[in-house]
């Protein structure tokens, strides 16, 4: 196992309700088969925007951190928070500067448009290509079994308590499956006026 | 989806043999090989009721990208009594399992005076089939399913090389798209994750037996989501229930693209 995005394991996913998002991460942080935390959260805040990012554990905290400054010099220089779509690009093209030495990492956003108050998640690959979904986004070491639990579970325009019931199962089983993700998750639910973050126990083995 | 977690099928896409290019003289080690197995994709799945149950399978055959067949069955009933297995991995091993096994089952009845064979006993001759075949072993998955004496619901599922639990399973899944349906099994049919909603997260939810239109309906689910997600699954679904009025055969369609 020398491929560098399932070296420390891990596991995103994103979907859309009815004038909803939510986005949830598991908490495991590994080398190979040896767990190293069970408190690595892979989901990260700027602004209106939320951030996932699973592959190598270093490019995560380096990816969300160069973020942190590209989207605070934003701020600064535009005097407004970023837009989700806008955040989309911006991680697109970073992602690109890096062609042919990339981060491996595979982000996905989440996000309700301040202006526009529409739902959106989107995906990328190590490189920047950008996955635009009307429903869901997976990511990480689990993406097999997410692609099934939420192909199956998902349907549209959830209320947002139906939303977190059906990304937390979707999540949990998951990772439950995956011997590189899991030790519990972070779950957040955007509605245009409020955020709700959860954290669920799952399973501690 | 990162790049590196699509890991190509190897496209190869049959067995072959090998051997070097050049046809030089210099006295220099060739090196020859051979390649006895291909992966043809597809699913099988299987899960079982009180007094009934049901294995399922898609019809792709695949080789690679290519698409050898969208009507090729891979559950299979064993003679005419309550026996039905379900194969999936290289076809020809596939298929040469299942023969292997209809012939079983067939002698067993004309030489133990047309008594049945149990589930339980064909069950063990599977292991005997694929186990004998440990240093060259058939490249298959097998789940094998049946009524017992009582006439309740079994399901075994075998690795390539006969390892089974002789328990049985509650269900089973196997092949090219068994990562995406497990986990969704683990929730539907065992209720993994759930708790009861009063109890506050300490009650886990029971595991009850559902009933058979409950279980049809998760069989197509899983089908359904499988195919939209993975190109080795698809084109036509078979679906064979077994239940103490006999052998029911289901075929529906999937997508094709």
């Amino acid at each position: 196992m020398s491929n560098p995005f399932s070296i420390n394991g891990g596991a995103v996913v994103a979907m859309v309700g009815k004038d909803c998002v939510a986005i949830a991460c598991d908490l495991r942080l590994g080398m190979q088969a040896l767990t190293v935390s069970n408190d690595f959260p892979k989901i990260f805040n700027y602004g209106d925007v939320y951030l996932g990012l699973t592959g190598l554990a270093t490019d995560v905290t380096t990816v969300s951190e160069m973020f942190r400054y590209k989207v605070n010099m934003y701020r600064l220089r535009e005097e407004r928070d970023i837009e989700p779509e806008t955040m989309a690009n911006l991680v697109s093209s970073s992602l690109y500067e890096k062609r042919f030495g990339p981060y491996f990492v595979s982000p996905v956003i989440a996000g309700i448009n301040p202006h526009s108050q529409k739902p959106f998640v989107c995906g990328f690959d190590s490189i920047g290509c950008i996955d635009f979904a009307k429903d869901f986004i997976v990511s990480g070491t689990a993406s097999d079994q997410l692609f099934g639990t939420c192909e199956s579970l998902w349907e549209p325009d959830m209320e947002p308590e139906d939303l977190f019931e059906t990304i937390s199962q979707a999540m949990l089983n998951s990772v439950d499956r995956d011997a590189l993700s899991g030790w519990g998750a972070h779950v957040y639910v955007i509605t245009k006026d409020k955020v709700v973050k959860r954290l669920l126990k799952g399973r501690q083995d | 989806m990162s790049l590196s977690s699509v890991e190509p099928l190897s496209f190869d896409p049959a067995y072959s043999f090998e051997a070097s290019q050049s046809r030089d003289h210099s006295g220099a080690p060739r090196q020859h090989s051979f390649n006895p197995y291909t992966d043809n994709g597809g699913t099988i799945l299987g899960i079982t009721g009180d007094d009934f149950v049901v294995l399922a399978g898609d019809t792709r055959h695949t080789a690679g990208y290519n698409i050898n067949s969208r009507t090729e069955r891979k559950v299979y009933r064993l003679g005419d009594n309550n026996l039905i297995l379900a194969t999936v991995g290289f076809g020809a091993d596939s298929k040469d399992v299942a023969e292997t096994m209809t012939r079983a089952v067939n002698d067993f009845k004309f030489n133990h005076n047309l008594k049945n064979m149990t589930v339980n006993a064909a069950a063990q001759y599977l292991f005997t089939v694929l186990y004998g075949n440990r240093f060259f072993p058939k490249y298959t998955h097998c789940i094998l399913a049946g009524l017992d004496k009582d006439g309740k619901g079994r399901l075994y599922s075998y690795d390539s090389v006969g390892s089974y639990s002789k328990e049985g399973e509650r269900r089973a899944a196997a092949g090219a798209a068994s990562s995406l349906i497990v986990p969704f099994l683990d929730n539907q049919v065992e209720f993994k994750n759930q708790y009861l909603p009063a109890s506050n997260g300490t009650q886990e939810r029971p595991v009850e037996d559902l009933p058979k239109e409950t279980v049809i309906k998760l069989v197509k689910d899983a089908f359904t989501s499988a195919t939209e997600r993975h190109i080795e699954v698809g084109d036509g679904l078979q679906i064979i229930t077994v239940t103490k009025d006999g052998v029911f055969e289901e075929m529906t369609e999937l997508k094709k693209d």
